[in-house]
């Protein structure tokens, strides 16, 4: 494809994407165990309803989980494009290669045995980034020896993840922890999450995706292959090297307010990539926010089922469906037929 | 050498490991009599067992809370280290166990639907709709893996069924229960506690029959493991025979999940332990050691699920996918990369 062809194909993709994003948070906001009218919604958005339940509602407990979500899901997404770029494996995400599980336990440890150790929760996913680089630091060495080949690669990460998994499970239910917290940490949730996370989890938001933006361009420049990049002017190591650490912060920072989400940072990408091609350029971008409406889309989807959808005793249920369980069920699929595609070559 | 009669070398051979798991295997029983809340003296054991005049509350506790729990994991224990040895030896693949290839999930699964969504299907039928999620289950995966080299692709396919599974279990589990933690580790990951003698009397008649059963087929994996072409080189047949080792392996796990859920790692590490101190491949010796030793590891595990944080308890499938899947790792990473494509 040309440059030209590419930049109007993103410039559409973006252009389909926003107003999906604005829909779908709409939708959100609307929805829940007292329905609004969208009329409603844009009045307590824009501040001009006088009903202050409403208000309430819309603005404390709706609106900031709709920000965490697209922020997680942006970061996320990105995170997912990024390892994709930088390790050349089409089969790697956060939840994959134990980065998620890693941040979650050192995130979970932080907060049931020095509640007071930090000064605010905002500190919280630099701790989590030293979860997430040491698990993956670790699950890298002892896997120089044999080769880190995708498949092998994925393989470890999983299995590191259900012990991590196994490991945080155990401290969360030694401080007799209930359903929402054990499954929040684990397996990623949306539920309960107010203004106090998007307050501390934006500016790494913010932050890490502009950095990420900034080394797009040598990003591009890494999938020439390390000998031309390196010719080029490039230093090869130390770019690889910054990018992995912004994909683990990025990871982090969403790890340490909306627990484990897995697989969102694997189907952003090769949705992304399919739609605008594999340059970072418009790849990052375009993962981040289409994995922000996915993420939007499987909260609210998450929630609709719980609404709609009557077992029995569900008469005296307190907790909502779990985001990361609705993404499970949509990526681990993916996830198979990914495998298949790169298992079954010949 | 396999199907020949056994010498009396590899006879010696086996009767220490033997001895040793038979007398780890007391020394658990005994730890899982004495200790916990109450601790019971020996002399309280004693004169519990013999019915004499005693303490009422430490005689129902004996005798009705640690002994079935002590009976219940020794036969799961042993079913497990039993169908692992089996799939193992049948798929040719020392990374196979029932809990990486989407059986026990889909066992699990069907259970917990039962149980959540309080369908009236009587207890004595759990075991056959767990054996139907379980075939499920490792039926996805076989035919998902079909055509992939190599174990680690498998693997990794059952890993993302059983994350499929296991959503489906989430949302059961968050939807139609109120807030009920243990229900979720129960079937996730495993679990012995309050398990009565009921609960053993409906293990006990498949304990009975399906371990016989499996030995049965261990002259058949033997062959197996010689590879297909030889297998059938010899006169077998090899798809059928191996599907019938398959659905064995898993009804044994079936059963063991309708009452204590997906404990994972036992039945993978159990034939391997067992075959690196026998030092044989025989699966005539190492199923029944096997046996053995899940049992064993099994009790083990339970201990510590008891009584580390007594009173508090932490579900034992925690634990044996801590222990266990460490040395899983391990093991994972010593392998050379040469069996793994992609």
């Amino acid at each position: 494809m040309k440059a030209a062809t590419i930049r109007r194909k993103f410039g559409l993709v973006i252009g389909l994407l926003l107003p999906a994003l604005a829909a779908i948070v709409m939708l959100h906001i609307a929805f829940g165990r007292t329905t609004l009218t969208m009329e409603e919604v844009a009045r307590a958005l824009f501040d001009l309803t006088d009903d202050n339940g409403q208000r309430h509602i819309v603005w404390n407990l709706r609106l900031p989980r709709v920000l965490v979500a697209i922020a997680a899901g942006a970061m996320l997404g990105l995170a997912g494009a990024i390892l994709q770029v930088v390790m050349r494996n089409p089969l790697i995400e956060p939840g994959l290669i134990g980065v998620s599980s890693g941040s979650v336990l050192f995130v979970v440890l932080t907060m049931l045995y020095m509640p007071d150790g930090l000064p605010n929760h905002a500190w919280l996913p630099l701790v989590a980034l030293l979860g997430g680089v040491s698990t993956v630091g670790v699950i890298y060495l002892l896997n120089r020896k044999g080769g880190n080949s995708s498949a092998r690669l994925a393989l470890t990460g999983v299995v590191a993840t259900s012990i991590l998994q196994s490991v945080t499970s155990l401290l969360l239910l030694r401080k007799q922890e209930g359903l929402a917290s054990i499954l929040l940490w684990n397996f990623g949730s949306l539920n309960g999450r107010v203004w106090t996370q998007w307050n501390y989890v934006w500016p790494w938001a913010l932050t890490l995706l502009a950095l990420a933006m900034l080394l797009s361009r040598k990003a591009s420049l890494l999938q020439l292959g390390d000998a031309t990049a390196a010719g080029l002017g490039l230093a090869v190591n130390r770019t690889r090297l910054l990018l992995l650490l912004i994909a683990a912060a990025l990871t982090a920072a969403s790890v340490s307010v909306v627990g484990a989400i897995g697989f969102v940072g694997l189907i952003g990408p090769h949705i992304a990539a399919l739609l605008v091609g594999r340059n970072p350029l418009y790849l990052f971008p375009a993962s981040a926010l289409f994995s922000a409406v996915l993420l939007t889309a499987a909260d609210w989807a998450g929630q609709s089922v719980t609404l709609k959808l009557s077992l029995p005793g569900m008469a005296h249920h307190v907790t909502s469906l779990p985001v990361g369980a609705v993404t499970t069920l949509m990526g681990a699929p993916f996830f198979l037929y990914l495998l298949r595609k790169t298992l079954v070559k010949k | 050498m396999p199907s020949g009669p056994l010498s009396d070398a590899t006879g010696r051979r086996i009767l220490l490991p033997v001895f040793i798991l038979f007398a780890s295997l007391a020394a658990l029983f005994a730890v899982g009599v004495k200790w916990g809340t109450p601790v019971l003296e020996w002399s309280e054991l004693a004169s519990a067992l013999l019915k004499e005049s005693g303490d009422e509350l430490k005689r129902t506790v004996l005798l009705d809370i640690r002994l079935p729990r002590l009976s219940l994991g020794l036969m799961v224990g042993a079913m497990l280290g039993a169908s692992g040895t089996l799939m193992q030896g049948a798929m040719n693949n020392r990374l196979a166990g029932p809990e990486l290839l989407g059986i026990s999930a889909g066992a699990s699964l069907a259970v917990a639907s039962i149980m959540v969504l309080r369908l009236p299907v009587p207890f004595q039928l759990h075991p056959l709709l767990a054996l139907g999620g379980g075939l499920a289950g490792g039926a996805v995966v076989m035919l998902a893996a079909r055509g992939s080299k190599g174990g680690t692709g498998m693997l990794l396919i059952g890993m993302s069924v059983t994350a499929i599974l296991n959503g489906l279990l989430i949302v059961l589990i968050v939807m139609g229960t109120s807030n009920d933690v243990n229900l979720l580790y129960s079937y996730l990951l495993g679990s012995l506690a309050n398990r009565s003698w009921e609960h053993v009397g409906r293990m006990l008649p498949w304990f009975v029959v399906m371990l016989p059963v499996a030995m049965v087929f261990t002259r058949a994996v033997n062959l197996l493991q010689l590879g297909d072409e030889t297998a059938s080189g010899l006169g077998m047949k090899v798809d059928r025979t191996r599907l019938a080792i398959l659905i064995v392996c898993a009804l044994l796990v079936a059963v063991t999940v309708a009452q204590c859920g997906p404990i994972g790692y036992v039945s993978l590490l159990a034939p391997h332990l067992t075959r690196a101190v026998l030092r044989s491949q025989d699966a005539r010796l190492v199923l029944p050691v096997s046996a053995l030793c899940g049992a064993a590891l099994l009790t083990a595990a339970d201990q510590i699920a008891r009584l580390l944080f007594a009173p508090l308890e932490i579900p034992v499938g925690i634990w044996t996918t801590l222990v266990g899947g460490s040395i899983f790792l391990l093991f994972l990473l010593r392998r050379r990369g040469s069996d793994i494509h992609g």
